[in-house]
């Protein structure tokens, strides 16, 4: 169901934005355009809300996530995260909130934030190994870092990792992999180990059909 | 019924070229028929590694080919190559954590494997045997080879159990320090429990369909055994 927009905007199509896969601009955190923003919202609806700010952003003829947007995503329901890739230059934005406060977050010095973006560079970091075509080598990697992750306790950051996983363009070695590391905490990890499994399903079941979608996936969803 | 083909002998790894998993037995002692199982996983640019728990506190991975085992043969699990290279992946990690971590133990629960490798050990366990190690560690990556609740107790099973105490008391005679008098105590106290062997656990992998059901198991368990008698 999509969310109650702007009524100005009403009728706009809208489709998720995928991350080139060779990008290095998915997430430029030291730019001072990124912001974060909350926002609660399924993946249908957040398929909307990405079009309706690269609306924003082609209206303006500006990257910058202006007052208009951040009001805008201010009034969306909050409670859960959701990673945005937008803007004409390839800027992005990557939306969350405190879950303890109803608000949308702007400042980079909050929790959340700092998760997020650990969490980015974690994703960048896999998405990277993955590109260079040794998966063996990739799975290692990430499983030395979700290690430590665990051992710190950081859960937030391994359900952020999922999230970004499931609305980006990974190999679907890379996501079965990521599933299976993750599988000893698939019920704390919760919604993010579910999605990130309806996805690896939906890639699944594009390239190699159904049936082998459902064996690919036996016992990790 | 002869040699099974899905029972491939350990010179064939080097013949597959992609990611995969498989159980790897092999023969210890023919007089004794005792077999003993493994993991051989290979990920994509790796070698094949066999990875098993020799005894206890003693987990071993090493190649192949050069394994300190007698003529290891194996069977491929029935894996897409994705799902395989992840499973491979949880091979090297248990083994870059587990070395010396691992007890030996005979009754099985259900324990597992955790994404850090470490082993997490179900109701009633103290550890794990060979054949329970591979089936733990499958289960860390999602694969539920046998269906454990049709498996009954065999009483040709307690002489096993009673040689594999006995073999842990000299064991502790000779090295003091490497294992304790209560450990020992504790798996005494397990003998008579269900026992899921090597040649089910291997032959389970060649089923179309997991979990294996004891029957199945255990008939395709039978042919392993005997093709691998055979063969030393």
């Amino acid at each position: 169901m999509a969310p109650s927009l702007d009524p100005s905007h009403e009728g706009e199509c809208a489709e998720i934005l995928p991350m080139q896969p060779n990008s290095t601009q998915w997430l430029p955190s030291t730019d001072p355009d990124t912001t974060t923003l909350g926002q609660h919202l399924g993946r249908e609806q957040a398929a909307t809300v990405i079009a309706r700010i690269r609306l924003y952003q082609k209206d303006s003829r500006d990257d910058r996530p202006d007052g208009r947007l951040r009001a805008f995503l201010r009034r969306r329901p909050t409670s859960d995260i959701v990673i945005c890739d937008v803007g004409v230059k390839g800027h992005s934005l990557a939306g969350h909130v405190d879950e303890q406060s109803p608000t949308a977050r702007t400042s980079p010095e909050t929790t959340g934030d700092k998760a997020l973006r650990e969490a980015l560079d974690l994703f960048n970091e896999v998405r990277g190994e993955f590109a260079k075509d040794m998966p063996a080598s990739a799975l290692d990697v990430l499983y030395d870092r979700v290690d430590r992750l665990q051992l710190l306790g950081e859960l937030d950051v391994i359900r952020l990792l999922l999230r970004a996983a499931a609305q980006n363009t990974l190999p679907l070695v890379a996501l079965v992999g990521i599933l299976t590391i993750t599988l000893p905490w698939r019920r704390e990890l919760g919604a993010a180990h579910h999605e990130l499994a309806c996805r690896a399903f939906d890639v699944a079941a594009t390239e190699r059909g159904k049936d082998e979608a459902v064996r690919l996936l036996d016992g990790l969803r | 019924m002869g040699h099974p083909e899905w029972l491939r002998p350990a010179n064939e790894v080097d013949k597959i070229d992609f990611p995969f998993v498989a159980v790897g037995i092999a023969a210890t002692n023919v007089d004794q028929k005792q077999l003993h199982v493994g993991l051989v996983h290979k990920g994509s640019q790796c070698s094949a590694e066999l990875l098993h728990l020799a005894w206890h506190h003693c987990l071993r991975n090493e190649s192949v080919l050069a394994a300190s085992l007698p003529r290891i043969h194996w069977v491929g699990l029935r894996l897409l190559p994705e799902r395989a290279e992840a499973l491979a992946a949880l091979c090297r990690r248990i083994a870059k954590r587990n070395a010396q971590e691992i007890a030996y133990g005979l009754v099985y629960t259900g324990g597992t494997f955790a994404a850090d490798g470490t082993v997490r050990l179900g109701d009633e366990e103290i550890g794990l045997t060979c054949a329970t190690f591979v089936l733990a560690a499958l289960k860390g990556g999602g694969v539920e080879l046998l269906q454990l609740e049709t498996w009954g107790k065999d009483c040709e099973d307690l002489n096993w159990q009673e040689q594999i105490v006995g073999q842990l008391q000299r064991y502790q005679e000779r090295y003091p320090s490497r294992i304790s008098e209560q450990h020992i105590a504790n798996v005494k106290q397990q003998i008579g429990c269900t026992r899921y062997k090597p040649d089910q656990v291997t032959g389970a992998c060649s089923a179309d369909n997991y979990p294996v059901d004891y029957a199945t198991a255990n008939c395709l368990g039978t042919r392993v055994k005997k093709a691998l008698l055979a063969v030393v």
